[in-house]
């Protein structure tokens, strides 16, 4: 009797757990869930999953098309114009292209929006030379801040993420500002006031989780854009250097080919859609199960 | 006006400066959105203030809420300068003033529960336990009619008569002495309005509380208030017990507000408003009495020279040439 | 109704279908509108008037809205079966709407005799000098002072009573056989409230102009209505003459609702109030809807919705209650 009640309780407990569990990812999209599994997964063991190594050169079996076989064996995407395979280096270049793109997108993110926030909630002064700064890099070419940049603290994976950061974040400002602006006039803010409460307060319970929906957003929209960036800081000399495989370096060598072999590019621009898609379709669920007034009670 | 008023209210002015240029900004023009008022609020009583928009109540509102600073002039509470309140006195004072606002749909922050919501007053001014702040949350939400199971919902969860019960709970959080109500029930359903009302009645009576109750319709500033002034561009043109000013108004400006405001139950209309034309602009009040671009009854005097606010019986004031 | 019937609504009903369920707000709505006649529409949040009034335009925001059922003649054309170029070329001719904002109402990029002048151009067909006159007189005619200075100013010089009167002239600009104002007043206060409901009052009069007021508010309904249609979550609950609305109410809703408003000349220490929430549109009963706050409720109110039933002539109401009186 006394163990059996143990049974039970165990799989109560457990049943709890699962309904919960459920509960928390009720309605997620499952399509981009998993290729996002998949993204991630690629990007932790990508290397060691790729059927070839994925910076092998055969001059044998350059520009071959998909589905062809070569001396090596068979390759389903086709290989490029040092006969590397192309669904090798997608999956080795997962690694870079997540990681890059991901803290990137997260670094841009906080500062524009701590810098947003700051700027909408606090006015004059603040406001002038934060915007002012927004504007300024508004004004200049990305790839230029980025060059200057990277000459002071000079290239390199890290550094890379830093650059994308520091020159990524004005977008978030502006909008963030305007979002701030608004939800300051709102009366909840005025009540918040009114009892005394600290404006640090106010800016960590109030505002930032009413920015919030925009900010997530933003960075999904944000993620493809970073991981096309990092190719071009590839493209001069900056970024990651090859033959380390990386999506967007990628999409760009194939550049040169388009007319004669399109799988080159192609096959790691559709990863790159496919990733941003889904982070996108994600991000909108997040934003959904964040707000109290889509949730389930 | 007696000596033991709760709020006293002496020659307050703001004027807000207008300017252009970007980088040396010059002052080109003044809004004077309060111009001078004086009142004062009696412990337990209720003073309705009705006017225009644009007219200045709101402004007056947040000065009186330190939202704003004055220009000139003061407020008293508790016999104690507002203006000069630091440290503990500060936050007792913000404790004991409150409001209540028009919108119960931006009035409730949607990320938090009812229960952060109602912490958060309570929070900044005072030094009460997590089992204390629990219990008061739920004795301010019975206060107001809501369910001691209502602290753990969301704002969005509530109808709009609901969220401004939760607001009126908020407000009482910090057992205030004075709530600010600005247009408590105007975004209300007319079903509703009158539940509300009577709370806020009930709660004036049960919990000794003063109001301060700005509003434009006519017949829930009567229904609600003991005294009321009428403002006009940012002065107030008359001030009198509420049965005195409705009962023989003297201000046309008065006289125009309540022959607006028919009543339903007789048949057709009375006494037809008369005043004409539009309100000025703030920027460009009229010299002299500043009603007289408007005022059938405009005399020679009043657009040279601004009339006095003077007692024309007991308990009844107005500024007006005509008497 | 007096000798021609204007607008004629039969059996409409105008349902949303969103992610959480169907919102009947317009479920079973019938009236008709006299040519000259004033209707005035009251209502809560959610009563379904302003979007009866959308439906008559077939403004519905798209695409959760939509007519499910009913039919609506404008002098005898069914409404609902023109094309949407038809409707066009209705809207703002045969049927024009006072919207509710004017703050928003106005496009704050264009001067105000522009923005008359587009309607007469479109509608009219009306041509340069033509159209300064006629934009002169309609402003004359709502009283704003110097209309050629200010036919030439932009929507942020003017105040709000003067906006909602320069929405009030876009409205009659075409000659409209059926003139809608979507609560044109909340947004003003007492006193041009006051003059607003006069000016449209004298308009509608001299032009003998049918006019359907949507309103809350019961003092706008005794000052500009002749008749009131009286509705709750998306039925309508009584119908009378304004004067036999206000003398002997006959729905529990109504009554509760003309003694809740404080008025001028009483001095109650407590109003009377109806009881409850405002209904939830997603969960309706197959009863009277007003039975969740009803204080005469029954059995049988909470399982069939009430039939029509003639008080008088021209008065209607729908509730058991009377049902069983009139028998």
């Amino acid at each position: 009797m006394v163990i059996h009640n143990k049974v039970k309780s165990v799989s109560d407990h457990r049943y709890q757990a699962c309904q919960m569990l459920k509960a928390a990812f009720r309605g997620v999209p499952l399509g981009a869930a998993l290729i996002l599994t998949a993204v991630v997964c690629l990007g932790l063991f990508g290397s060691l999953l790729a059927p070839h190594p994925p910076t092998a050169m055969n001059t044998q079996a350059m520009l071959i098309g998909p589905f062809s076989h070569s001396s090596k064996g068979f390759h389903l995407l086709g290989t490029d114009q040092l006969g590397r395979d192309i669904l090798s280096r997608i999956m080795a270049g997962s690694h870079v292209s997540l990681i890059i793109g991901l803290s990137a997108v997260f670094m841009a993110g906080s500062i524009g929006t701590i810098l947003g926030i700051l700027a909408g909630y606090f006015g004059s002064w603040v406001d002038s030379l934060i915007m002012r700064i927004t504007d300024t890099m508004f004004a200049l070419p990305v790839l230029v801040l980025a060059l200057v940049l990277a000459a002071i603290i000079g290239p390199g994976f890290s550094n890379m993420v830093l650059i994308l950061g520091l020159v990524g974040w004005t977008g978030y400002a502006r909008l963030i500002r305007g979002e701030t602006l608004r939800i300051k006039d709102g009366q909840f803010v005025k009540y918040a006031k009114i009892a005394g409460t600290r404006p640090l307060r106010i800016l960590l319970r109030h505002i930032l989780p009413n920015v919030m929906n925009s900010v997530i957003v933003m960075a999904t929209l944000q993620l493809g854009i970073m991981i096309i960036a990092e190719a071009s800081l590839t493209f001069l000399g900056l970024g990651v250097q090859p033959p380390t495989p990386a999506w967007g370096s990628m999409v760009n060598e194939g550049r040169m080919f388009l007319s004669t072999a399109w799988w080159i590019s192609a096959f790691p621009g559709l990863a790159i859609l496919l990733t941003v898609m889904s982070v996108n379709i994600l991000g909108d669920w997040i934003r959904i199960k964040l707000d109290p007034k889509f949730r389930q009670t | 006006m007696a000596v033991d008023d709760l709020v006293k209210v002496r020659n307050l002015k703001k004027y807000f400066p207008v300017t252009e240029g970007l980088l040396l900004m010059k002052q080109t023009a003044t809004v004077k959105a309060v111009d001078g008022i004086s009142f004062g609020i009696m412990k337990g009583e209720t003073l309705g203030l009705v006017g225009e928009s644009g007219c200045g109540k709101t402004t007056l509102a947040n000065m009186i809420l330190l939202l704003e600073r004055a220009t000139e002039g003061n407020i008293q509470f508790e016999s104690k300068e507002i203006s000069g309140l630091k440290g503990n006195d500060l936050r007792e004072y913000k404790a004991k003033v409150q409001a209540v606002f028009q919108d119960p749909y931006s009035s409730l922050n949607p990320r938090l529960r009812i229960r952060n919501i109602l912490k958060e007053p309570m929070i900044a001014n005072g030094r009460l336990t997590t089992a204390q702040k629990t219990q008061r949350i739920a004795e301010v939400l019975n206060l107001v009619g809501l369910q001691e199971r209502d602290a753990g919902l969301y704002p969005h969860e509530f109808s709009g008569g609901q969220r401004q019960r939760i607001a009126i709970a908020r407000a009482l959080c910090s057992d205030p002495e004075l709530i600010i109500l600005d247009e408590p029930v105007s975004a209300l359903d007319v079903s509703i309005r009158s539940q509300i009302m009577n709370l806020l009645k009930r709660l004036q009576r049960d919990l000794n509380l003063t109001y301060l109750l700005i509003a434009h319709d006519l017949g829930v500033v009567k229904h609600m208030s003991d005294w009321v002034a009428v403002m006009y561009l940012g002065k107030i043109v008359e001030l009198a017990k509420e049965e005195l000013l409705y009962s023989h108004p003297l201000h046309p400006y008065t006289k125009a507000l309540i022959s607006s405001a028919v009543i339903i139950r007789s048949d057709g209309m009375k006494e037809k408003n008369k005043l004409r034309g539009d309100i000025p602009s703030p920027l460009a009040i009229p010299i002299g009495c500043r009603l007289h671009t408007r005022c059938p009854e405009a005399m020679n005097l009043c657009f040279q020279e601004e009339p006095n606010f003077k007692e024309l019986e007991s308990n009844h004031w107005v500024s007006c040439h005509h008497y | 109704m007096n000798n021609h019937t204007l607008l004629k609504i039969k059996n409409l009903r105008t349902h949303f279908f969103t992610r959480r369920g169907v919102v009947r707000a317009v479920d079973g709505v019938s009236f008709s509108v006299g040519v000259g006649e004033v209707l005035g529409i009251v209502g809560e949040s959610g009563s379904g008037k302003s979007i009866t009034c959308l439906s008559i335009l077939r403004l519905l925001p798209q695409p959760a809205g939509r007519i499910i059922e009913g039919e609506i003649f404008l002098n005898g054309e069914d409404l609902l079966k023109k094309s949407e170029i038809e409707m066009r070329r209705f809207r703002g001719r045969q049927i024009a709407m006072i919207p509710q904002d004017p703050m928003s109402s106005l496009n704050p990029v264009f001067t105000i005799g522009d923005q008359m002048a587009a309607p007469l151009k479109y509608h009219l067909g009306l041509s340069g000098n033509q159209v300064a006159e006629k934009v002169k007189s309609l402003l004359t005619k709502v009283n704003i002072p110097s209309p050629v200075q200010r036919s030439k100013q932009y929507p942020h010089q003017m105040s709000g009573g003067m906006r909602q009167r320069i929405l009030g002239g876009i409205g009659i600009s075409c000659d409209p056989k059926l003139l809608i104002a979507d609560e044109p007043t909340t947004a003003l206060d007492v006193i041009s409230q006051d003059q607003f409901i006069r000016l449209l009052k004298d308009i509608q009069v001299e032009r003998r102009l049918s006019m359907i007021w949507v309103t809350h508010d019961m003092s706008i309904v005794a000052k500009a209505c002749d008749r009131v249609v009286v509705m709750y979550a998306g039925k309508i609950v009584e119908m009378a003459a304004v004067e036999t609305l206000f003398q002997q109410p006959a729905h529990p809703y109504t009554i509760g609702l003309m003694r809740s408003i404080p008025e001028l000349n009483d001095s109650e220490q407590e109003l009377f109030s109806i009881p409850g929430q405002p209904p939830d549109l997603l969960h309706q009963s197959s009863g009277c809807r007003f039975a969740p706050r009803c204080p005469e409720v029954n059995d049988i109110c909470l399982e069939k919705y009430p039939p029509e039933v003639a008080i008088s002539e021209r008065h209607t109401v729908h509730c058991w209650q009377k049902v069983n009186h009139g028998r």
